[in-house]
């Protein structure tokens, strides 16, 4: 089966950019998107120096990390290997910015002024919102020409065909020498590779090219605070099912409500935050693959269920309707931190650690909300120790966490709230005010730590601040 | 949603781009009447089907908001920079109206008071005849000469009787390239050298690059050899003496036959003549007497040796060569040039072996001289003072080595065409085809131009090496008292030329500008020059506009390598936008309402052969009617093919003959090694010049070339302790790049073409950090902008890349972006190589940081507290 496929020779090439502007041209990309950029290296010391010129473009990978994290199912590999976003599904999460090892995807934010008829009549074609990339100029291949950077080329370095057929100029072109894949943080099976021969391989005394990596800028703010107000809504709902404080507005359960309003207001913040937020409901289509698609619809069937327990209900229909919220609320706390962790190619944001964090940050502010609510109205609960213990933990989980500055702030606030409780448990008739004093703090730290996490993950970004490449030795 | 469009007319129409001089052939892509695309031509002999960024990125030109759409009149009398002119519109009628009173009045004054600057190649013949018909000889202020190749194409000519260099890229074993980007997308033919160079270095080919900067050229090389600026003709003459004195590797069968390295020099230095015939003699050894050079066999002529003829003692040029080139130990050379003295050795030792000096190929039933070695110099090298020595110098090496217009060597670029080849002119030496030169109106460096007492601001009569004198007249226009010029400049017509960003310190040309009290700029922006300007007239896009023969009129400026002969049209893709026009057509319209109708045509017939009985209908020449006229007259019956839409605009009669690819082997005339007319030229030059108060360095008017400083090398280390160098950058070019949005957002992104690159020891020496905002003075001013620290440029340079930093209102895309080099190059005579007039594009320069810069915080606290982390417009 055909599929298609690019050998870059970066002897060949010689930084001219004639491609990226070629790129741009075809496919009217948008002001400021540049899906062909050629990245520069110096590498060596006067005067035996160099620069190293790096075409870079979406790599059209075999297992293409950017389709499974998509939450639109808005990218699919065709059969004959070209990996497309379809702009008419794109709800514009950035999902698959994050997840690409290349930092080949791009988000177009707003539409720019049209200033010029060739933009009227190319770059309108562009859904503002929507994440772009490369297409291999899908529709020139489908005419049986070369893609627009291929054809400029005035080097001749790229080279495009049918990786599968043996006699192809690609196929001919690996024979010759080795193909080397850029190295990234996780193996994607590209379709694009580089011919490294001769000079800048033996002069540098390197066997893999890669990316440069800088502070992901992709999910910020909102989606810190989303998380946060999710963790906090789904912690509060678990909490209350075994603190159980007896506090009602107008006979309906105000812990419940307290959930349903955070988990809803963090549904909304997610909402304005994506690109096209009108198309949120295509976040549910990829819940096969996509753990943000798996926790939208966590999130809804939560607030569909959290809405029916606000009403009195029989406890015959109330307790298994409980035992399922609780189960939901799990995954509305968690699935961030999978989310996350699911990156692969954010390497800080790998393995457990953030699922484990996000869950005990959210039972810390769940038993703070609902102790001290106890403590109001005068009760006395488990809350206090089960805080302790929390924190205990949380402190512990610091210990896995690799960012110093979070691991700081959590250790920091953990242990006023540590102090808090202790403080408590001696004095108990200051526990009103040390809870919510505890409670701030969990929120606070919750809401930080968060915020931190995310900026801890580096991504590849297809120009550095100075447009360099990086070189990774052996 | 995509809007499904009803398309009702999709063409590609073939045409040549004007992104840069080349006019390689591409096909734009028009959809409903906009242009959505350009691409290559592959049936383009010269673009091979590729197109660069620039040739791309034309289209966002072509609908730039900020271009001239109509007639603009200056309102405000004062001038300056800074300076808002206050126009206003006007319709075309007043325009020309207002231009031709203005030219009329000039002309009854004196015709020579009309100047026309412009840097429009593909116009060039069109405003000689307009010229010729007005009757001034000041038809081409051209700043781009200045800086560009003035010192290779003074070489070229004499050398290789061609203007433009190139190299025999199917055979070349070994390319060094000094002061040259050839084949990367820079100098002339670039799509085609670029694609050949890429080619050759796949097959094998070893680059040597010989250059103060590490840019895309070097970073390719098998090797970087940096260089202190200015100084490569020590390079040259090192590589010389040790071909000829050390290695013993010269091609004498060559030198015997195609130099005049045989001719006897006499102690004056001059030719030794024969008594009766007065052609110079060389000593024929198989007879043992001296012998008319073109009488004596040439295997027979004496190479070396000291020989008595009528009690005058003489000696061949060849061996006066090599005892010239003996000084120039590498030890020596090293001092001057800081390469290491191994490392030109070695150099030398590789071109020695790689030149296969005695061997032949067989190419087409032909046994032809096989050379597969070429030095190329373009500006870098010899865009100083003392510039076309240092070409002569370096071309000195190709010439030993036989390498000139043969196989896998050096080649001219079309010295031979169909229809021409160059001249045996006196003494047998070679002069390029007048077919070559009458076009442009070139002068010939052989045997040198008439030297007069200077009579017009182009000061050609005192420089009559130089190919044209087209970049003197700042100097003139300003003090022509100076050189007892009577003349008064009235009317200046500008075009295709930013003077005040291309010539040198704009403070200068700012007052330059101000002398002449009439200036009409044909604009598409109002860039920094149209701020000067009485008036402003629009001038048409290249993708508006029709030419003949962009590239090629008539087949004798870039028809590249050994492949076919070709022709090509630049036709319009789109109408002019607004009210602009083809800056030509004003220009006959013109002559029309000054009545010139009889002179015009008189010199279009003798340009471009339009007879009196094939003017059009209306009596009334057109830009496109000279087209076309040109196009039957090459193209014949297939003329009303060429261009169509969906076809090519680029027509192919044929093949290159062996004899027309490899030349060299069959041209008669000889090249020099011994520029003996230098000596006499130089004479009448100071003679010419007497009584007048100019200073005028004749010092290179020497047969051999030498290595000299100049005043950048004699600055004061303690004031000027950098020297400041310009280079190109491949998806730049001219001073239009930088208005380009899509250019001007990847130079931000590019490592250092906004920025002044300098060596990380410089750096630190001065306490600079990269991204540091800096300030650079020269003594001609100042400038600032950001440093961009690197290992890959001479410790001793700095460098800034293309024309950038630019301040005019009208263009704002460009505007306050990178650094101005043009601002350090004084206003001063001295600067000007006396050969070839070229501009020295080197400054002493200090850099220092500006004071008060950001303060550094640590990482993160900023990131907690200040800008961190989340701004989507950097996603």
């Amino acid at each position: 089966m055909t599929h298609y496929g690019m050998v870059i020779d970066t002897k060949a090439c010689i930084g001219c950019y004639a491609c990226t502007v070629a790129c741009k041209v075809e496919n009217g990309s948008p002001a400021g998107i540049w899906a062909a950029p050629v990245l520069q290296k110096e590498v060596g010391v006067f005067p035996d120096v160099r620069r190293l010129y790096l075409p870079m473009l979406c790599n059209h990978c075999s297992d293409a990390p950017c389709i499974s994290a998509c939450p639109c199912s808005a990218i699919q590999r065709r059969p004959d290997g070209i990996v497309a976003i379809d702009q008419n599904k794109c709800c514009g999460s950035r999902a698959c910015l994050l997840a690409c090892p290349y930092g080949a995807i791009h988000f177009y934010h707003r539409r720019e002024h049209l200033a010029t008829p060739f933009q009227v009549a190319k770059v309108s074609a562009h859904e503002p919102g929507t994440a772009q990339k490369c297409t291999f100029c899908s529709s020139r291949v489908d005419r049986g020409l070369d893609p627009a950077c291929v054809e400029a080329c005035p080097t001749g370095a790229r080279i495009f065909a049918d990786l599968s057929d043996d006699r192809s100029k690609t196929s001919l072109a690996l024979k010759q020498s080795e193909g080397l894949s850029l190295a990234t943080t996780i193996d994607t099976r590209p379709s694009v590779k580089y011919l490294v021969n001769g000079l800048e391989l033996a002069r540098a005394d390197r066997r893999e090219l890669s990316l440069p990596r800088h502070p992901q800028q992709v999910w910020g703010v909102q989606h810190a605070a989303e998380f946060w107000l999710l963790g906090a809504g789904a912690g509060i709902f678990i909490a209350s099912r075994w603190l159980t404080p007896d506090w009602t507005v107008l006979g309906l359960d105000v812990t419940v409500i307290l959930a349903m309003v955070l988990v809803a207001l963090g549904g909304l913040v997610l909402m304005s935050d994506l690109g096209r937020p009108l198309r949120f409901y295509r976040a549910f289509t990829n819940s096969r693959q996509s753990w943000v698609s798996r926790g939208a619809v966590a999130d809804f069937f939560f607030l569909a269920l959290v809405a029916l327990l606000a009403l009195p209900l029989p406890q015959a229909i109330s307790l298994p309707l409980t035992g399922a919220a609780v189960a939901l609320s799990l995954v509305v706390i968690m699935y961030p931190g999978l989310a996350l962790s699911d990156l692969k190619a954010i390497e800080a944001w790998r393995g457990a650690g953030l699922p484990a964090e996000f869950l005990v940050d959210a039972l810390l502010i769940g038993v703070a909300t609902n102790g001290v609510l106890i403590a109001w109205s005068g009760g006395a609960s488990a809350a206090l120790p089960a805080l302790a213990m929390l924190s205990i933990l949380r402190t512990a989980l610091t210990f896995i966490s690799p960012g110093h500055v979070a691991r700081t702030v959590a250790l920091l606030g953990n242990g006023l709230i540590i102090i808090s409780v202790v403080l408590a448990i001696l004095n108990p008739a200051g526990t009103p005010v040390l809870g919510a004093i505890a409670l701030g703090l969990a929120l606070l730290t919750s809401l930080w730590t968060k915020l931190l996490r995310l900026g801890e993950g580096e991504r590849s970004t297809p120009f550095g601040p100075a447009g360099e490449l990086w070189v990774r030795s052996a | 949603m995509i809007a499904v469009r009803n398309i009702k007319e999709d063409v590609w129409i073939s045409t040549a781009c004007y992104g840069c001089y080349n006019a390689c052939g591409v096909r734009a892509h028009r959809v409903d009447g906009v242009v959505v695309d350009i691409a290559g031509d592959p049936e383009n002999p010269s673009s091979l089907g590729h197109i660069c960024a620039k040739g791309k990125a034309r289209i966002m030109d072509l609908y730039d908001p900020e271009r001239v759409v109509h007639p603009l009149r200056r309102r405000n009398p004062e001038k300056g920079v800074g300076v808002d002119p206050q126009w206003e519109r006007i319709s075309w009628d007043e325009a020309l109206e207002l231009v031709a009173e203005k030219l009329k009045a000039a002309r009854a004054q004196d015709p020579r008071s009309i100047l026309v600057a412009h840097f429009d190649l593909n116009a060039a013949p069109l405003v000689r005849a307009w010229c010729t018909a007005i009757g001034t000889p000041h038809t081409n202020w051209s700043s781009a000469g200045m800086f560009c190749g003035m010192g290779s194409h003074t070489v070229n000519m004499l050398v290789n009787g061609s203007y433009n260099s190139e190299v025999d890229f199917e055979h070349c074993e070994h390319l060094v390239l000094v002061g040259s980007q050839m084949g990367f997308m820079v100098d002339s033919n670039a799509q085609f050298t670029t694609y050949n160079l890429a080619r050759a270095r796949q097959r094998g080919m070893k680059v040597t690059v010989v250059d103060p900067l590490c840019g895309a050229a070097a970073s390719k090389a098998d090797s970087w050899m940096p260089i202190r600026p200015g100084t490569d003709a020590a390079l040259g003459l090192a590589i010389v003496h040790q071909l000829l004195n050390v290695l013993d590797v010269y091609d004498a069968p060559f030198l015997q036959r195609r130099t005049n390295a045989t001719y006897l020099i006499g102690p004056d230095g001059q030719y030794v003549r024969g008594v009766e015939n007065k052609k110079p003699l060389v000593w024929d050894l198989a007879a043992g007497r001296a012998g008319s050079f073109d009488e004596v066999a040439s295997q027979d002529a004496a190479l070396e040796g000291t020989f008595t003829i009528e009690g005058v003692e003489c000696r061949p040029a060849f061996a006066l060569l090599r005892e010239h080139v003996r000084r120039y130990t590498p030890e020596y050379a090293a001092q001057i040039t800081d390469v290491p003295a191994a490392q030109i050795v070695e150099l030398a030792r590789q071109l020695a072996r790689d030149a296969h000096v005695g061997e032949t190929v067989e190419v087409d039933g032909f046994e032809l001289a096989y050379r597969p070695v070429a030095v190329i110099f373009k500006m870098g090298a010899v865009g100083h003072k003392h510039g076309m020595a240092t070409g002569l110098a370096l071309h000195l090496i190709n010439i030993v080595l036989g390498a000139i217009d043969v196989v896998g060597s050096f080649l001219g670029v079309n010295p031979v065409g169909p229809n021409w080849e160059p001249e045996v002119g006196a003494d047998g030496m070679l002069v390029a085809a007048e077919h070559v030169r009458s076009l442009f109106g070139y002068n010939s460096p052989f045997p040198g131009g008439p030297v007069r007492r200077p009579r017009s601001l182009s000061l050609e009569e005192i420089l009559p090496i130089a190919v044209g004198g087209r970049v003197m007249y700042p100097f003139t226009i300003l003090a022509r008292e100076d050189f007892g010029l009577d003349i008064v400049p009235h009317v200046l017509l500008h075009s295709r030329v930013n003077l005040m960003m291309t010539v040198v310190d704009p403070k200068a040309i700012a007052q330059v500008l101000k002398r002449v009290p009439f200036m009409v700029s044909f604009a598409t922006h109002l860039d920094e020059t149209a701020e000067f300007a009485d008036l402003v007239l629009p001038d048409a896009h290249d993708l508006e506009r029709y030419d003949l023969f962009p590239a090629n009129h008539p087949y004798c400026f870039l028809v590249p390598g050994p492949g076919s002969w070709y022709g090509a049209l630049r036709q319009p893709v789109v109408p002019p936008k607004g009210e602009s026009r083809h800056w030509g057509d004003v220009l006959l319209d013109l002559g029309y309402r000054l009545g010139l109708d009889e002179e015009l045509h008189t010199a279009c017939q003798a340009l471009f052969n339009v007879k009196p009985d094939q003017l059009p209908p209306n009596g009334r020449l057109t830009v496109q009617y000279l087209g076309a006229h040109g196009l039957s007259a090459a193209a014949g019956d297939a003329a009303a093919k060429v261009g169509l839409p969906n076809t090519s605009s680029t027509f192919k009669p044929r093949a290159k003959y062996v004899q027309e690819a490899y030349p060299g082997n069959w041209i008669k005339a000889r090249v020099p090694v011994y520029e003996e007319h230098f000596i006499r030229k130089g004479r009448e030059v100071t003679a010419a010049l007497a009584g007048t108060k100019v200073k005028w360095d004749v010092s290179d008017y020497t047969p051999l070339p030498e290595w000299r400083p100049s005043a950048a090398h004699e600055q004061d280390p303690a004031v000027y302790d950098l020297f400041a160098i310009p280079f190109k950058l491949p998806f730049m070019a001219l001073s239009l790049s930088a208005q380009n949005p899509w250019l001007a957002d990847l130079g931000e992104r590019h490592p250092y073409a906004f920025y002044l690159i300098m060596h990380r020891r410089a750096a630190e020496a001065r306490g600079i950090a990269d991204g540091d905002r800096v300030t650079v003075t020269s003594c001609a001013g100042t400038i600032t902008g950001r440093v961009r620290v690197t290992e890959g440029i001479h410790p001793e340079a700095v460098g800034i890349g293309g024309t950038h930093g630019h301040w005019a209102k009208g263009m704002s895309v460009a505007r306050g972006r990178g650094l101005h080099f043009n601002s350090l190059v004084p206003f001063d005579l001295e600067v000007v190589d006396k050969l070839s007039s070229a501009f020295d594009s080197k400054v002493k320069v200090r850099v220092a940081k500006v004071a008060g810069g950001p303060p550094r915080a640590s990482t993160w606290t900023v990131r907690l507290l200040a800008g961190w982390p989340f701004s989507r417009r950097s996603l």
